[in-house]
């Protein structure tokens, strides 16, 4: 007879093929190693709490055959390597890390399992060094076992004089796909735009990162401002569980461009939706949808706060929770604020229709012209701000205009422009207009 | 829309004949690898022909596709028809490149174009990658004088980004690099990219061993005027390396494997001078050669290129 226990007993355990070939299935080659820079910036962050990365470095290097990400950002101790770095998910007891980017417990790890088949990680503190090498599919073998073990460890020890805290994780037996895109140039060209978007604001803050020796290159992001152009500002600070979630909203207009276009939302300096012109950021929700007069719109949500879990974002960083009731919230100050924007760029766009030469600048478009990019971070803001830009000029007070164009025989066109004594076809119309309109049309 | 051919006769572009007369040469290789006769030739026969012309004389070439996107003058490129087997399809290249069939055709496709690399050529440079039989050739002439700009050079890295797409333009170029001869090695470096990229795609699902390779044979430099680049090789699966040995390219001293550029430089010398020279030619010492009064470095250029050496001449028809 069965037991009782095994009997009602329904196995819900998680395997590590699980974790191995279908967690990594959702994150792109690009974000997974993302993710590996988020570690080394998050060792940054707790490194220096002041922001200021000078010194601070993270080189990645890919190949055919590798894949290499060391930093000299303070290493992993042998304690928090040991309890909680590699377990799957984060473990309740683990410390909060100050306004930390990982905070999910499954970057790292499905990371290096979507890269290849066998990772070291060696990493060095002030006071342990500790050095883990493990085959996957070895790993995978046995059921029940889940553990990691050091190959090398040694947690009473003195970072020798010279020598620089950090950690160093080596991939190698890359998977297929990955060492084939690892040799195409263009996927290195898009794998740094990618980090560069991403960490934009720890590169403004100094921190150096490198792939395969190229610099990568921070591109703070600007808005047109002039003394009657202002984009809209609000700072807003949201109370969850006795924490503070900050955020900072900027919207505004830059350079026609389409792909920019659209909000850019970042949780603690880290990038995580892109030029979103869908319902996630209020297009078509209290606002018209993206439409290419919108091109010059542009819109910077950051959010930030100590506990990481209180920000909204997925565990990929590609997207919003948009559960989160943190992003609901500042959802509609992001309408509210995105609506005169939208209006004004209406604005632009039928003054252009309307305009009689299509060469040239309307009166708005001079305005914006006039307009010079200002990095958001400079911008001198106490107090909520409203988008500012000027009202459509004159046109307020003058009657609606048409136009009227056709074509007639030039030999009668000459004829008039005799009678009437004008020199341009356009007074010959005018002048025949009104003469029309005197005799048939004034009561 | 007017072509270049209205301002000028290709056939009279020095550089360019030769050009035409190299890659002809190295078409015939392809023996080893299939019958010459039996490729398919795509390319841009403008009202000249000039390529279409040498390809079928020389190599009875008979399938023959020249794309013409001049669409308002049908009637005068249809009556400049110098052979029956040329088929012209009118309309863009992006357009009628995929309306042809690929499958197992070998092709030659020459795309000489017009203007600098930009993202429709980069679309038609996928399309053949991705749908050429192996040992089929693709090969693309791209102007790449440096840009014009407003006020400082560096604005041509902004233009190259405008043209190709940033996320084309590799990351370590900077500004100064798209100066001279810069913007035809970039060029060259965004083509090969564009071919391994393709590549990789098309390869993903064919078992190894049989993965479809790319081998550049050309990277010409030449200028009749503006700096141009022709970029090119051969598409290949793997289990054909044997015969693509056997074609013995490497033996041709224009046949180029990697970013170092072949310079096509056209000497101006009389028909006199060339034939004293012609006389003396081949010869392994070139110290020796020998025409009056013609400068040292212009006898070598003209050495290096006298097998497929122009001369143009008035005639009264």
């Amino acid at each position: 007879m069965v037991e009782p226990v095994s009997r009602t007993r329904i196995d819900a355990s998680p395997t590590k093929e699980f974790f191995i070939f279908m967690l990594t299935k959702d994150i792109s080659l690009i974000r997974a190693i993302a993710d590996l820079v988020d570690n080394s910036v998050d060792g940054a962050r707790r490194l220096r709490l002041n922001r200021q990365y000078d010194g601070l470095s993270i080189r990645i290097e890919i190949d055919k055959a590798h894949f290499i990400i060391a930093d000299n950002c303070g290493g992993i101790s042998v304690d928090l390597a040991r309890k909680y770095a590699f377990r799957f998910g984060r473990a309740e007891g683990m410390p909060d890390m100050p306004y930390s980017i990982g905070q999910f417990g499954v970057g790292m790890k499905r990371s290096l399992f979507k890269l290849g088949n066998v990772f070291s990680i060696e990493s060095q503190t002030e006071n342990s060094r500790f050095v883990v090498t493990q085959n996957v599919l070895e790993w995978a073998k046995d059921k029940s076992n889940w553990d990691f073990h050091f190959s090398d460890i040694d947690d009473n020890w003195q970072l020798p004089a010279g020598q620089e805290s950090g950690t160093k994780i080596t991939v190698t037996e890359l998977h297929q796909t990955v060492s084939d895109e690892f040799r195409l140039e263009n996927f290195q060209t898009r794998l740094i735009s990618e980090i560069e978007a991403a960490h934009q604001s720890s590169l403004d803050k100094g921190l150096a990162i490198t792939l395969n020796g190229i610099p990568l290159k921070h591109r703070p992001a600007e808005l047109l401002l002039s003394s009657n152009l202002k984009p809209a500002h609000k700072e807003l600070s949201i109370s969850v569980e006795d924490n503070q979630v900050k955020v900072k909203i900027f919207a505004g207009l830059s350079k026609s461009e389409p792909s920019k276009a659209g909000w850019h939302i970042f949780c603690n300096g880290r990038l995580i939706l892109e030029a979103d012109k869908t319902q996630t950021t209020g297009w078509g929700d209290g606002n018209p949808q993206f439409h290419n007069r919108y091109a010059r719109f542009r819109g910077y949500a950051y959010f930030d706060s100590d506990v990481a879990k209180f920000l909204p974002w997925n565990t990929t960083k590609s997207d919003v929770d948009y559960s989160s009731s943190v992003f609901r919230s500042v959802r509609l100050e992001m309408i509210t604020l995105m609506r005169p924007i939208l209006e004004f760029l209406k604005k632009v766009e039928s003054e252009k229709e309307n305009k009689d030469e299509k060469e040239d600048p309307t009166p708005l478009e001079l305005f914006i012209n006039d307009a010079k990019p200002e990095i958001i971070e400079r911008f001198e803001y106490n107090q909520p701000q409203i988008f500012i830009a000027p009202a459509r000029l004159k046109g307020k007070d003058k009657p609606q205009m048409g136009r009227i164009s056709y074509a007639k025989p030039l030999k009668e066109i000459e004829k008039i422009k005799k009678i009437l004594n004008v020199d341009t076809y356009k007074e010959v119309g005018e002048k025949t207009f009104e003469y029309y309109f005197d005799l048939e049309c004034e009561e | 829309m007017s072509g270049s051919y209205e301002r000028i006769n290709y056939a009279l572009r020095p550089a360019k004949c030769i050009e035409r007369k190299m890659l002809c040469e190295a078409f015939r290789r392809l023996s080893d690898f299939r019958l010459v006769e039996s490729y398919r030739y795509v390319g841009f026969g403008s009202p000249y022909f000039s390529d279409f012309n040498l390809f079928h004389k020389e190599l009875n070439i008979c399938a023959m596709n020249s794309i013409e996107h001049d669409t308002e003058n049908t009637e005068r490129f249809l009556f400049n028809r110098p052979f029956k087997c040329i088929e012209i399809n009118f309309g863009e290249s992006n357009e009628i490149l995929p309306q042809l069939p690929w499958g197992d055709i070998c092709t030659l496709t020459w795309l000489d174009y017009d203007g600098a690399l930009n993202n429709s050529v980069l679309e038609d440079i996928k399309h053949i990658t991705a749908n050429s039989a192996p040992g089929s050739l693709i090969i693309i002439s791209v102007n790449a004088h440096p840009y014009q700009y407003k006020e400082l050079p560096t604005e041509r890295l902004d233009t190259l980004r405008e043209y190709v797409g940033v996320e084309k333009v590799p990351a370590n170029v900077a500004p100064g690099d798209l100066n001279s001869w810069g913007l035809a090695k970039i060029s060259r470096r965004i083509v090969q990219n564009e071919i391994d990229e393709t590549l990789t795609d098309r390869n993903a699902i064919r078992p190894s061993g049989q993965k479809i390779l790319y081998r550049q044979l050309f990277n010409f430099h030449y200028s009749d005027g503006a700096k141009m680049l022709t970029v090119g090789g051969i598409l290949y699966d793997e289990g054909q390396l044997p015969k693509l040995e056997s074609c013995a390219f490497g033996s041709l001293p224009f046949i180029k494997n990697n970013e170092e550029p072949y310079l096509i430089e056209v000497p101006n010398l009389t028909l006199r001078e060339i034939r004293q020279l012609n006389a003396q030619l081949p010869t392994a010492n070139l110290e020796e050669l020998d025409a009056p009064g013609v400068p040292k470095r212009d006898i070598e250029r003209y050495a290096q290129v006298y097998r497929y050496f122009p001369t143009f001449t008035e005639a009264d028809i």
